[in-house]
């Protein structure tokens, strides 16, 4: 005999239900982190040398410096 | 333009209280349009790099960069469109709530001036309007500068001829800007009115239904809103060709300046003064700077159209409200309950006529006063200076030696219950009904209320019960019904003013006489200001004052009165007269309709027929004892006007029976 599923909490529905100031606290949370994964991956990036091969031979730049050069 | 700083100032102001999530959201934008800046960057590298020198492993970093960017830019994009959103709706909530409190603290003439429709479209349409511009136009005008100086300082790097050719279109897409806006803001201001007008048109007939439907008068009507509709119409048709228009002139403008720009751009790297890659990521920027310009155009016009609702509010909230928190006031807390008149007079302020003249009497605590008098005597309108809804011209009132201008507005109100003819029911239970203004819930005081207003039985018939949905949309109450559930609410209230504006005008003699049975000893607690022109009541009062020619004219009990034979005496027997006839003149109606009934069914063809406005008010005169006067808000008549269409309609009933007889 088939049984009756049990009804699911569905993620938007909790997410709906929730009191929206508390909501926006956790989004101002959940953002602050994601600043500072931010600066954490620029950090990281800008430690990142990349080889490139010029005329004058090769060259070490970070990800920013090769994508600001002029040259 | 100081106006204009003004209302910009009060913008600021409104986002004030969330700074917090503002500031999050542009640190959010401003991540965002970081990011959209690489894509034409790594473009560039592509190009001008990678792809000639083919190297792979870089390209491979490149592509994961430009995924990591575009996470980054998504998350970060709809985290400020949530705060964004966020406070849209916290400011609408408290931008309607302080409108709304605002509203209701307005004195009644303030009412009585403006018009229902007209405060609707303001209290939903301004406030969208406002609060559209405020948390969406202004975070978008501020992401607008914040890409254009970005677009511009990214380009000048990469070339300055070419950037500095392509921003000189600028001013001129702003100048257009400009002078649509301005045709923009008229046409918003001619929109808003027309709007209101169709408001109150719709919120006039919807509560005027009956008096339509008693002159047949829904086709004229219709044809009347359909004409408010057109103009409404007009107005949306002028302001669809004007932005037609408008996105014409924006495109044309975008369109060739972006055609002139990639001849110059191919034009520079044919000369050799810049790469493919970089005359490719300049013209990607452009292509960005498209979008900027089109939200800053939409937006201008947003906000222009904003100065018009924001006007429109701010004319309502300067308006002066009640005083109900005046610190300097005293509280009335504890009260006897004594009410005294002391030579009273009252006219409005732009009339000369006196509505109550030099009017001096007093209601001591328990004790019944009566005030009678004929319709338009002034009656009602001592029940209007004791709540302070308006404010005596000379004299002062005094409620236990305190004169009630010098009383606390909320606690004056605290302290006085009223019944009044006009029985409103808001929608909602019986119970919320009978709570309403009261914040302790007392379930046995509640019961013993409804039992002394006899309406308890009634109630506990309902399937529901005490929770039984009424007003609207809910269950259909008789004008008896009402006024007991509204005596109810009153005694359940249980405060030591009781003011009884012919509050059983709907009740027969006998529920009339039972209820004041059942609250004879609770009356004797409080001071009850009965406002009546019913014999049956008046027999309960200790004291009537009559008003005639707006002056008090006599006094005493009701003995007193009938033995001194003066104007009370006459006033006494022509209702009584009038109440025998009523009764003699309901007994012959039922008599009749029942013949004329059964009469319909042997003829259906009846050579005279009763219009719709003459059933109308027989029923209204004979079912809900309504008076003439009454009647005449009812259907939209004058009283005398109703007087004869009741007449002629029981001339009809008068032919019908003998034609029957015959």
């Amino acid at each position: 005999m088939k049984q009756a599923r049990a009804p699911k909490a569905s993620l938007f529905k909790s997410l709906l239900d929730q009191e929206m100031g508390t909501q926006a606290k956790q989004v101002e949370l959940i953002t602050l982190l994601l600043l500072v994964v931010v600066i954490l991956v620029v950090l990281w990036l800008w430690q990142w040398r990349l080889e490139l091969h010029a005329d004058t031979g090769i060259i070490h730049l970070n990800v920013f410096e090769l994508l600001l050069n002029k040259n | 333009m100081r106006q204009r700083l003004r209302v910009f100032i009060i913008y600021f102001k409104l986002l004030l209280p969330y700074w917090d999530k503002s500031l999050l959201s542009l640190v959010c934008v401003g991540l965002v349009v970081l990011f959209s800046l690489a894509t034409p960057l790594i473009t560039k590298v592509l190009i001008d790099y990678v792809y000639p020198a083919r190297d792979l492993p870089l390209l491979s970093f490149l592509v994961l960069f430009s995924l990591l960017i575009f996470i980054f830019n998504v998350l970060f994009s709809d985290i400020s469109s949530y705060l964004d959103t966020f406070i849209h709706q916290t400011l609408s909530i408290d931008l309607r709530k302080k409108f709304f409190t605002h509203l209701l603290r307005l004195p009644l003439g303030f009412h009585y001036e403006k018009q229902v429709g007209d405060l609707l479209v303001r209290v939903t349409n301004d406030i969208d309007v406002i609060v559209d511009t405020v948390a969406e136009a202004l975070p978008v005008i501020i992401k607008t500068i914040m890409q254009l100086a970005a677009l511009l300082a990214i380009c000048l790097m990469i070339d300055v001829n070419l950037t500095l050719l392509a921003f000189v279109g600028i001013p001129v897409y702003f100048i257009q800007t400009k002078f649509f806006a301005s045709r923009f803001e008229e046409i918003q201001d001619r929109t808003q009115r027309s709007e209101s007008a169709v408001y109150t048109f719709y919120q006039e007939k919807m509560s005027h239904v009956k008096t339509i439907k008693s002159f047949n008068q829904e086709i004229y009507e219709t044809d009347r809103l359909i004409d408010k509709l057109k103009n409404l119409f007009k107005l949306a048709r002028e302001n669809l060709f004007m932005s037609l228009f408008n996105s014409f002139f924006d495109a044309s403008l975008i369109t060739v300046w972006t055609a002139f720009l990639t001849w110059y751009g191919g034009y520079r790297v044919i000369t050799g003064h810049i790469s493919i890659g970089e005359v490719m990521a300049i013209l990607m920027y452009l292509g960005q700077i498209h979008q900027p310009f089109m939200d800053f155009g939409t937006v201008y016009k947003s906000v222009v159209k904003s100065f018009v609702s924001i006007n429109r509010l701010e004319e309502i909230m300067q308006a002066e409200p009640e005083a109900y928190q005046d610190t300097k006031t005293y509280l009335l807390f504890d009260i006897d309950g004594e009410i005294i008149f002391d030579r009273i007079s009252f006219r409005y302020p732009d009339s000369d006529e006196y509505i109550l003249k030099d009017v001096s009497f007093v209601a001591p605590p328990g004790e019944v006063t009566a005030i009678c008098g004929a319709s338009g005597a002034g009656k009602s309108t001592i029940i209007d200076l004791i709540l302070r809804f308006i404010d005596a011209s000379e004299g002062t009132i005094f409620i236990d030696n305190y004169g009630i201008k010098q009383v606390s507005l909320m606690t004056l109100r605290a302290n006085i219950s009223i019944v009044s003819q006009d029985v409103i029911i808001f929608s909602g239970t019986i119970r919320e009904n009978l709570q309403y203004g009261c914040k302790v819930v007392d379930k046995d005081k509640m019961v013993g209320a409804t039992k002394a207003a006899e309406i308890h039985d009634f109630i506990l018939q309902l399937p529901k019960g005490y929770d039984t949905q009424i007003g609207e949309g809910g269950l259909a109450l008789s004008g008896g019904q009402r006024q007991r559930l509204s005596i109810a609410r009153a005694l359940y209230r249980d405060v030591k003013i009781l003011v009884l504006d012919e509050a059983t005008s709907a009740l027969d003699s006998i529920t009339e006489a039972k209820i004041f049975d059942n609250i004879k000893d609770r009356l004797k607690q409080k001071t009850v200001l009965m406002i009546t022109h019913r014999p049956s009541s008046l027999k309960n009062a200790n004291k009537i004052y009559v008003i005639s020619d707006n002056k008090l004219t006599e006094s005493g009990s009701f003995d007193d009165l009938i033995s001194q034979q003066g104007e009370f005496y006459k006033f006494y027997q022509a209702q009584l007269q009038e109440s025998d006839e009523q009764m003699a003149e309901k007994v012959e109606l039922l008599r009749l309709k029942k013949k004329i009934a059964e009469s319909e069914k042997n003829k259906p063809s009846l050579p005279i027929k009763l219009s719709n406005l003459e059933k109308q008010v027989l029923h209204l005169y004979y079912e809900d004892k309504k008076t003439y006067a009454k009647i005449g808000q009812e259907v939209g008549l004058e009283a005398y006007e109703v007087a004869r269409v009741r007449k002629s309609a029981w001339e009809k009933l008068e032919q019908l029976k003998e034609l029957e007889i015959s």
